[in-house]
């Protein structure tokens, strides 16, 4: 299930109660937080520390330096290795992170 | 993802507009239902639209708006709004301080404000979704 639209109209608030609120419901959940500038976990509740410790799945910290992760790992290995277990048991997940500029 | 979890549901949160809709990118080809969500404002609204026209044409099998920081008698603007375009309006989520309030102090709006009108209409939706889409939870 995807969650899209114009910037700034909710699309985490919506993306983080829903994921929480289907959790609480008994469903596996996997919420994946695909904008380059992450909030969906900060916005869910997982604890600041913890966020900071995620790997993302493409994490670009400049030119040649784009830390692409796992090609041709499947789901279950890229969720092993990069999800995080938050509240009501969602498991979070980042498609990328941008923490440094460059010539992309 | 999704097909290869068998019993999970996956939520993608996109990034904000339409690239990861358009042919070169595309990711959201993927992904077996879309909610779009809308505001009423023309501007948003006009976005809304092209990300249901470039949804149908990457074939995903169900697209859906989500009204969001509706104003009492705003609902009839989305409702038209997603007729005109043959599609469902899901949910509409009102305007609510309390989400604000959630934004500000980096929280949750489901712990800090669990029965407010906005988190109660999400919460509904989740609902929703699971009646018409989603398999019964597996005992766990």
């Amino acid at each position: 299930m995807g969650i899209a639209g114009k910037g700034g109209v909710g699309k985490t608030t919506i993306s983080s109660v829903l994921a929480r609120e289907l959790a609480r419901r008994r469903h596996t959940v996997v919420a994946v937080d695909c904008d380059s500038d992450p909030h969906l976990a900060m916005n869910s509740g997982v604890p600041q520390e913890r966020i900071d410790a995620m790997r993302p799945f493409i994490e670009r910290r400049g030119p040649g330096n784009s830390a692409s992760a796992d090609s041709g790992a499947t789901p279950v290995q890229l969720l092993s290795g990069h999800g995080m277990r938050g509240p009501d048991g969602v498991t979070y997940v980042m498609a990328s992170r941008i923490t440094r500029p460059g010539g992309g | 993802m999704e097909a290869e979890l068998p019993g999970t549901v996956v939520i993608a949160d996109m990034e904000a507009g339409l690239e990861h809709l358009s042919w070169a990118g595309g990711t959201l080809r993927y992904v077996d239902t879309l909610l779009i969500v809308a505001e009423p404002q023309s501007k948003v609204l006009l976005t809304a639209g092209r990300a249901h026209r470039l949804a149908t044409q990457l074939g995903v099998e169900r697209i859906a708006f989500v009204g969001n920081r509706a104003r009492p008698g705003e609902e009839q603007r989305l409702e038209e709004f997603a007729a005109s375009l043959g599609s469902e309006l899901v949910a509409v989520v009102p305007e609510d301080p309390a989400v604000t309030a959630a934004d500000r102090d980096g929280v949750c709006p489901l712990d800090s404000a669990p029965e407010s009108p906005a988190v109660s209409a999400i919460r509904r939706l989740a609902a929703d979704l699971e009646a018409r889409y989603l398999a019964a939870a597996p005992d766990r």
